[in-house]
C-alpha cells in the first residue's frame, strides 16, 4: 500500500527522491511476498494507460525509470527471485515498458527536430521496425530458454479452469479456489457495495492517482474473482474506493450550511431537509459501526484461530478444545527415533517438521511435483503396491488424518480425490481417478463404496477398527453422512500397516510400516493366513497340494 | 545434503575350507531322528563325529525321547535342529519352527519321498519350499538308477567334488520365487514326479517336471538365521554312500561355520573438503569394512569382485563396483548429483 502511495507522490512530483522510496518499498515487498509479481505489472501497466491516453510527462518518465531501475536491482538481491526479473515473462511487462518509454521519449525529440512529413515516415518504419525486433526477440528468447515461459499459476490466472486440467497440485489448495459471493460480503461487508461508487467517483475525475485506482480496482477485482487467495490484492483498493465514496457522502449530507441559510429564509420548510440528510448520515454512522462490529468479529472467529487446535461447542453451550494434532505430533516426537521418517499428506509437511521434528516426504513447499504425486500414489493404490513404494521411499510412518468420528470435514478422505488427480497426473496408467467413483458418479465409503476406493490404502488406514468403536451398531461416518454395516467395517483389514497410535477424537491416526516378513512372504498372505484360523488337518491337506507357482528363474 | 541412514544388507555366502566352529558361542545343537529308525547313531557315526568336529554341543534324541519343546521361558533351547526323516504325528509345532527361526535358530531338514512330517511341511511350505508329499516318486527315465545322481551339479553352498551321489527315496521340491531361497541342487532336465496312485500322468498328477524341482535347497532369512533342506537322507549314512565334502559344506553353511560376512564400519567423506558434508557436484568417497569368520576369528575379506554401491533417490541414481583398497576395505568415489539422496544402499 505505501508503495503504491508512494508511486502515486512522486507520479504527482516527478521526484526522483520519492521513486526511490517505492523501490525501497518495492524490495520490501519482493522480500516479503511471493505476490509481488502483481506490483511488478501494475506500475507499468498504469504508466502504460497513462500513455494510451496521451498523459505522458516527464515527471512520468524519470518516476517510472528510477523505480524501474532501482526496484529491479533491489529485488534481484534476494535468493529467490535471482535472475528472474530478466527471464520470467512474469517480468516481461515491466521491462517493455521500461522499453517502451525510452522509445517514446526519442519520439518527442525527433517530433521537435523533423518535420512533419519526415517524422510520419520515420514513424511508420520505426514502429514496424521495433514491433518486429521485440516479437521476434521474446519469441526466440522463451523457445530458447532465456525466459521462462508463464507460471503455472500465472495460466490458472487468466483461465481458472486450467489449474484443474493440468497441475492439479496448484487447484488442489484451497486458497486458489475461486472465490464465492459470500466470502467477498463476508470478508468486506458493506464495503462490497460502496466500492463501486468509488470507482465511478475515480472516472469522474480520470487524474492520474484515479486512473491508478482504476487499473489497480479493476486488476484486483479480477484476481480476487479467480482465487481466494488474492482478495488480499482487492481489499486495499476496495478501502480507497468506499473510503472515497464514504467521503463524498458525507461531504454532502453533513453540509448543513445550507439548511441553515435557508431555514433563516424559508423558516420551517428545511426541517425535512434537515430531517431526510439525519437520516441517511445516521444510517451510514450506524453502518459504519455495524462494520466495526464485523470485523472484530470476523477477524476474532476465522481468522485468529490456529488451525491445529480446533475449537467446537459442546451441547451446553460451553467450548471444548479437540486437541489431537498436538496430542499426535507429541507423540511422535516422544515415541519414533529421531531419525524416522514420517509419510503424510503435504499440507501436514511443516507440522510435523515443526511440531514433531521429524522428517517429511513433502510438505508445503510445493516444488516437487513427482514426490507428492509419489505419496499420493503411495495412499491411493493397493496396500500390496503401495508397500513397495513405502518401501522404496524407506517409509517408517504414515500419518493420516480421519474426521468421521468426530465430523471434521478437512481429513484426508475429502481431500483423497485430490491425492488421486496428482498421482494420476504422473501414472495414468496406475491410478485412475474412475475407479474411485461408484457406477453412478457417488463418493462413497460405506458399503457400497467403489473397488478402488476400498483398495487404497487411505481408505483402509481411515476405516480400519473403525467399526469395533460402536460395538454391534453400523458405524457411522459424520463428515460424509453414511453408515457403514458392522460388519463391513469390521472387515476391513490391514496387513502392510500396523496402528500405533490413534489420537482421542481420531482425527490422527499414526501407522508404522511392518518390517518385511523374515521368511520372505508377503505380509498381506501372512494377514490372510492369521485370519483363515486353519485347523491343522486343513494346513497338512494344502502341504499335499501342488501350489501354484510361477516358474522359479 | 546428509547420508543419514546407511543401510547394509549382505545376503551372501562363500566358501572356506577349514572351519572348526561357528561365531556364535552358543551354538547347541539337536538331531530328531524317526523313532522306528533304531539304529540311527549306529548308522550314522560319520555325520555325528562331523558334528562333535565342529566342537558342538548337541544331543541325539528319537521322536520318542523328544518332548516337542525347543523353548523354556521363551528362550530357545537349542542354536541348530536337524531333523531327518520322520513319520511322528507331531514334533515341534509348526508356529514354534517359524518362531524359533525367528529367533535366529538354524534348521537342517532332510525329507524322503515316504511322507513328510506335517509341522515340518507346513513350515517348509511358509519359506517357499514345497516337498513332494507322499506318493510321489521322481522319475527319470534317461538314467540308470534314479536312486543315483551322477556328477551332480552342486551350485552355491559347495564346491565338493562328487562323482555319484546317493539319493535313494528322494523327494523333490517346488521353489517360489523368494530371493532368500538358494537352490543348491536341481533335478535333471529329463525328470518329473508323479503320483504313483494315478495311472496317468498329467498336469494334476506331476509334482514337477524338468529343472522347476530341488533337490537340496539353502535358504538365509533376513535375520540370518539359516536353513537347509534336503531331499534324501542316503548320502548322509555311513558306508559308501557317505558324501563327506557334501555333508560338511552343507552342515557348515547351515551352522554358520562359514559364509559369515561381517560390516566392521562404513564411511564416507567429501574429498574435496574432507567434511562429511556435501554439496552438488562435490566428490564422494564411500568406504566398507568387511570381514569374515575363518572358523576361529574374524579376518578381513579380500576377495569380493561384485560388491557394489548403490545411490538411490527412488530408483538407483549411481549403481558402482566398489573396489578392494586395502586389506578387507572396498571403497569408491563418486560424484554427488544435482539431486536429493535419501539413502546409500550397499548390495552383494
Amino acid at each position: 500500500m505505501l508503495t503504491f502511495y508512494l508511486w502515486i507522490k512522486s507520479i504527482n512530483m516527478g521526484s526522483v527522491f520519492y521513486a526511490a522510496l517505492t523501490a525501497v518499498f518495492y524490495f520490501y515487498m519482493v522480500s516479503a511476498w511471493g505476490g509481488y509479481v502483481f506490483i511488478t505489472n501494475m506500475i507499468p501497466l498504469h504508466v502504460f494507460i497513462l500513455l494510451l491516453m496521451g498523459r505522458f510527462d516527464f515527471k512520468i518518465y524519470t518516476s517510472y525509470t528510477t523505480w524501474y531501475a532501482l526496484g529491479t536491482l533491489m529485488s534481484m538481491q534476494i535468493p529467490f527471485v535471482g535472475f528472474l526479473p530478466i527471464r520470467s515473462n512474469d517480468h516481461m511487462a515491466s521491462l517493455g515498458v521500461f522499453g517502451l518509454l525510452q522509445l517514446v521519449l526519442l519520439v518527442n525529440y525527433l517530433k521537435y527536430t523533423l518535420s512533419a512529413a519526415k517524422f510520419n515516415k520515420l514513424m511508420i518504419a520505426f514502429g514496424v521496425f521495433i514491433s518486429v525486433v521485440a516479437i521476434t526477440g521474446l519469441v526466440l528468447a522463451t523457445k530458447l530458454g532465456l525466459i521462462a515461459p508463464w507460471t503455472g499459476r500465472f495460466y490458472s490466472l487468466w483461465d481458472t479452469s486450467y489449474a484443474k486440467i493440468h497441475i492439479p497440485i496448484i487447484a488442489s489448495v484451497s486458497e486458489h479456489q475461486p472465490t464465492t459471493w459470500t466470502s467477498f460480503f463476508f470478508d468486506l461487508n458493506f464495503l462490497i457495495w460502496l466500492f463501486p461508487v468509488g470507482v465511478y467517483l475515480c472516472f469522474q475525475e480520470l487524474t492520474n492517482e484515479a486512473v491508478f485506482l482504476i487499473v489497480f480496482a479493476v486488476l484486483s477485482s479480477y484476481f480476487a474473482g479467480v482465487m481466494i487467495r488474492l482478495m488480499l490484492t482487492l481489499t486495499p483498493v476496495v478501502c480507497v474506493c468506499s473510503g472515497l465514496a464514504l467521503g463524498r457522502l458525507f461531504d454532502i449530507y453533513l453540509d448543513f450550511k445550507d439548511v441553515l441559510r435557508s431555514r433563516a429564509e424559508h423558516g420551517s420548510k428545511g426541517l425535512t431537509e434537515v430531517f431526510s440528510k439525519l437520516i441517511i448520515v445516521s444510517t451510514f454512522v450506524f453502518y459504519l459501526y455495524f462494520f466495526v462490529q464485523h470485523c472484530t468479529w470476523a477477524t476474532s472467529t476465522a481468522y485468529s484461530s490456529p488451525s491445529v487446535v480446533l475449537a467446537s461447542r459442546a451441547q451446553d453451550g460451553s467450548q471444548s478444545i479437540i486437541d489431537d494434532y498436538r496430542e499426535a505430533y507429541y507423540w511422535l516426537r516422544m515415541n519414533t527415533p529421531e531419525d524416522s521418517k514420517v509419510m503424510a499428506w503435504w499440507d501436514y509437511g511443516y507440522q510435523i517438521g515443526g511440531m514433531a521434528d521429524r522428517t517429511t516426504f513433502v510438505d508445503n513447499n510445493t516444488w516437487n511435483n513427482t514426490h507428492i504425486a509419489t505419496v499420493g500414489k503411495a495412499m491411493s493404490v493397493s496396500e500390496e503396491k503401495s508397500e513397495v513404494i513405502m518401501r522404496q521411499l524407506g517409509v517408517d510412518y504414515v500419518l493420516v488424518i480421519f474426521g468421521g468420528l468426530l465430523g471434521y470435514s478437512g481429513d484426508d478422505l475429502n481431500k483423497f480425490l485430490w491425492m488421486v488427480r496428482i498421482a494420476e497426473g504422473i501414472w495414468p496408467e496406475d491410478v485412475n481417478e474412475k475407479t474411485f467413483f461408484t457406477q453412478r458418479g457417488e463418493y462413497r465409503v460405506d458399503d457400497l463404496a467403489a473397488e478402488g476406493m476400498k483398495d487404497s490404502l487411505m481408505y483402509k488406514m481411515s476405516y480400519y477398527r473403525f467399526g469395533d468403536l460402536f460395538g454391534n451398531k453400523d458405524p457411522v461416518d459424520r463428515v460424509r453422512q453414511q453408515k457403514l454395516s458392522s460388519n463391513y467395517a469390521k472387515s476391513i483389514k490391514l496387513d502392510v500397516l500396523e496402528e500405533v497410535f490413534t489420537s482421542e477424537n481420531w482425527i490422527v491416526r499414526i501407522y508404522k510400516l511392518k518390517d518385511k516378513d523374515n521368511f520372505g512372504r508377503s505380509l498381506i498372505d501372512v494377514g490372510d493366513d492369521e485370519r483363515k484360523h486353519a485347523s491343522k488337518r486343513v494346513k497338512r491337506m494344502q502341504t499335499r497340494k501342488k501350489p501354484e507357482l510361477d516358474l522359479r528363474v | 545434503m546428509n547420508f543419514s541412514s546407511v543401510f547394509f544388507t549382505i545376503a551372501c555366502l562363500f566358501q572356506l575350507a577349514f572351519a572348526i566352529r561357528p561365531p556364535t558361542d552358543f551354538s547347541k545343537t539337536l538331531v530328531i531322528y524317526d523313532k522306528d529308525d533304531t539304529d540311527f547313531i549306529s548308522e550314522h557315526t560319520q555325520f555325528l563325529s562331523l558334528l562333535k568336529s565342529r566342537s558342538l554341543d548337541y544331543e541325539v534324541k528319537s521322536t520318542f525321547e523328544f518332548d516337542n519343546t525347543i523353548f523354556e521361558h521363551g528362550q530357545k533351547l537349542y542354536q541348530n535342529i536337524i531333523v531327518f526323516p520322520t513319520h511322528a504325528k507331531t514334533i515341534v509345532d509348526e508356529r514354534d519352527l517359524l518362531k524359533f527361526s525367528q529367533k535366529g535358530g538354524n534348521l537342517f531338514i532332510i525329507t524322503d519321498n515316504t511322507g513328510i512330517q506335517t509341522d515340518v511341511a507346513i513350515f517348509l511350505n511358509q519359506l517357499g519350499i514345497y516337498p513332494s508329499p507322499k506318493g510321489y516318486n521322481y522319475v527319470d527315465h534317461h538314467v540308470k538308477d534314479a536312486n543315483v545322481i551322477s556328477e551332480p551339479n552342486l551350485k552355491y553352498l559347495t564346491n565338493a567334488k562328487v562323482d555319484e551321489l546317493a539319493f535313494n527315496d528322494g523327494s523333490v521340491a517346488l521353489l517360489s520365487n523368494s530371493e532368500l531361497l538358494i537352490p543348491v541342487l536341481q533335478a535333471s532336465k529329463s525328470s518329473f514326479s508323479a503320483n504313483i496312485d494315478d495311472g496317468v500322468i498329467n498336469r494334476e498328477t506331476t509334482w514337477h517336471s524338468g529343472d522347476q524341482g530341488f533337490r537340496i535347497v539353502g535358504f538365509q532369512g533376513l535375520n540370518n538365521a539359516r536353513l537347509t533342506w534336503v531331499g534324501s537322507p542316503a548320502f548322509f549314512a555311513d558306508g559308501a554312500n557317505y558324501s563327506e565334502d557334501l555333508v560338511a559344506d552343507l552342515v557348515d553353511f547351515t551352522l554358520h561355520v562359514k559364509g559369515s560376512i561381517k560390516t566392521e564400519f562404513i564411511s564416507h567423506i567429501n574429498v574435496d573438503t574432507n567434511e562429511t558434508s556435501y554439496k552438488v557436484g562435490d566428490n564422494a568417497k564411500f568406504q566398507i569394512g568387511l570381514s569374515h569368520w575363518n572358523g576361529e576369528d574374524w579376518v578381513p575379506l579380500n576377495t569380493l569382485e561384485d560388491l557394489q554401491l548403490e545411490f538411490i533417490m527412488l530408483d538407483p541414481y549411481y549403481r558402482l563396483n566398489l573396489t578392494l583398497e586395502s586389506d578387507g576395505v572396498y571403497s569408491t568415489t563418486f560424484k554427488i548429483p544435482d539431486q536429493h539422496v535419501p539413502k546409500i544402499l550397499g548390495d552383494h
